[in-house]
């Protein structure tokens, strides 16, 4: 459609008198005119009090699952067997009060099937975290005891592992004072296809690698 | 640099080499369309880590900018985030593209765990004064709603061709005249009027298919 004047001009305020004067009257005698002013006009306003940061929105945190790809290598990470099962799973039924449901030690179950992690590293020996899914859900439930509270500048990240080339982050979390805390994450594939779950502390360093700082890890087969 | 958890005896250690996480591609925004949302959310629907990938690739920043706004707390809003996108996860096998867009779909998601967040930060009250605070989590919501159709806004806007929400920008976050557009960017003035009301016409269209959807 075409007028004699600008619509946009109109509608930014842009005119100069003489113009104005022409956009009015047809806004007064052509309905297309009218009509498309009048379709444009609240779209101008809710842009006009858009706010700065919605023009540009920041990167949202990682995702559980799906993170990008490491802009650079640098770390080194180790993986080595579990401690000795019998004595972690101990004390994950003391630290988490979950009994018999670990007690075979990361099996099948009607409730689901649990994965058992103990402390690595420098993680306290009384820390412990059960992760569950339950049959037919895409779900993991991680409940974590024992864990410093997140330190400043960090947080905790838990990972399906095979080795440093084959791995896949399920999420990150904090933790409180506590240092306990029950956590679900999507599944984005069968745990079963990872030889490990692994909990790591990484810093906010904006890498989405592994940091190589383990705390926690449990064996998935 | 030495690793933290250096094996020790009498494990048997397996000492790895740096790696890389994997390789994804990313999605072109400016190609998204409602079709290729539906599309990959059916994929979620299946066990299917890419679908999941694209859609946050997609949504995830428009998510996270309204849950900032609305909670004003980033750590909180990190939090909601998780949340937003585990429940996209596991309702995506149930989401009927017949009754709304998958913007609208995880955005009135977003929407609900914030006012959960919200209304959990609102004690309850005890004595008449207290009404005030329920007054309050009423006056949150409506604000929760504004910053929704915002960031629903802002989120369209990345859906059109970067030449006219270049110059969009110019005009609504920069406040430029068409006159100082044409010059600072060095597009003749003419083509600016023509891209402006190209992608005003082109937004209200995306919006008015948005509001169409039931």
């Amino acid at each position: 459609m075409s007028w004699p004047v600008d619509i946009a001009d109109y509608l930014l305020g842009e005119l100069d008198a003489d113009d104005r004067a022409v956009a009015e009257r047809l806004l007064r005698e052509d309905a297309s005119f009218r009509a498309e002013v009048e379709r444009l006009r609240p779209l101008i306003a809710r842009l006009e009090a858009l706010p700065r940061e919605a023009w540009e929105p920041e990167a949202p945190p990682p995702a559980p699952g799906i993170r990008a790809p490491r802009s650079h290598p640098s770390r080194r990470l180790v993986l080595r067997p579990l401690v000795a099962a019998a004595a972690s799973l101990l004390l994950l039924a003391a630290g988490l009060g979950i009994g018999l449901l670990v007690a075979d030690g990361g099996g099948g179950s009607a409730r689901g099937r649990t994965y058992a992690l103990a402390p690595l590293g420098d993680a306290p020996r009384s820390a412990a975290a059960v992760a569950t899914v339950t049959p037919g859900d895409r779900v993991l439930t991680l409940e974590v005891a024992g864990l410093p509270p997140s330190p400043e500048g960090s947080f905790y990240e838990l990972w399906l592992l095979n080795s440093p080339t084959d791995l896949v982050s399920l999420g990150s979390f904090r933790l409180p004072a506590s240092g306990h805390a029950t956590l679900s994450v999507p599944l984005p594939t069968a745990p079963e296809r990872f030889r490990f779950l692994d909990i790591s502390v990484e810093p906010v360093d904006g890498d989405p690698a592994h940091s190589g700082a383990s705390v926690l890890r449990g064996q998935t087969a | 640099m030495p690793s933290v958890n250096a094996p020790s005896p009498p494990y048997d250690a397996v000492l790895l080499e740096p790696h890389d996480v994997g390789s994804q591609t990313p999605v072109s925004l400016l190609e998204w369309r409602g079709r290729r949302g539906r599309r990959l959310l059916s994929g979620v629907g299946r066990p299917d880590p890419d679908a999941l990938r694209a859609l946050y690739e997609e949504y995830g920043g428009t998510v996270f900018g309204f849950l900032v706004a609305t909670l004003r707390d980033r750590a909180a809003a990190e939090d909601v985030h998780q949340e937003v996108f585990l429940e996209v996860w596991r309702r995506s096998a149930g989401f009927d593209p017949s009754r709304g867009s998958v913007l609208s779909w995880i955005m009135t998601i977003a929407r609900s765990r914030a006012i959960d967040h919200l209304r959990k930060r609102v004690p309850e009250p005890h004595d008449p004064a207290g009404v005030a605070a329920l007054a309050d989590t009423e006056d949150a919501e409506g604000s929760t709603d504004a910053l929704l159709e915002q960031w629903r806004l802002a989120h369209l806007l990345r859906r059109l061709p970067k030449e006219e929400a270049l110059l969009l920008r110019m005009r609504f976050r920069d406040g430029l005249s068409q006159s100082e557009i044409a010059e600072r960017s060095g597009i003749p003035l003419g083509t600016v009027k023509m891209r402006m009301v190209q992608g005003l016409a082109r937004l209200r269209d995306m919006i008015e298919t948005e509001e169409r959807t039931p």
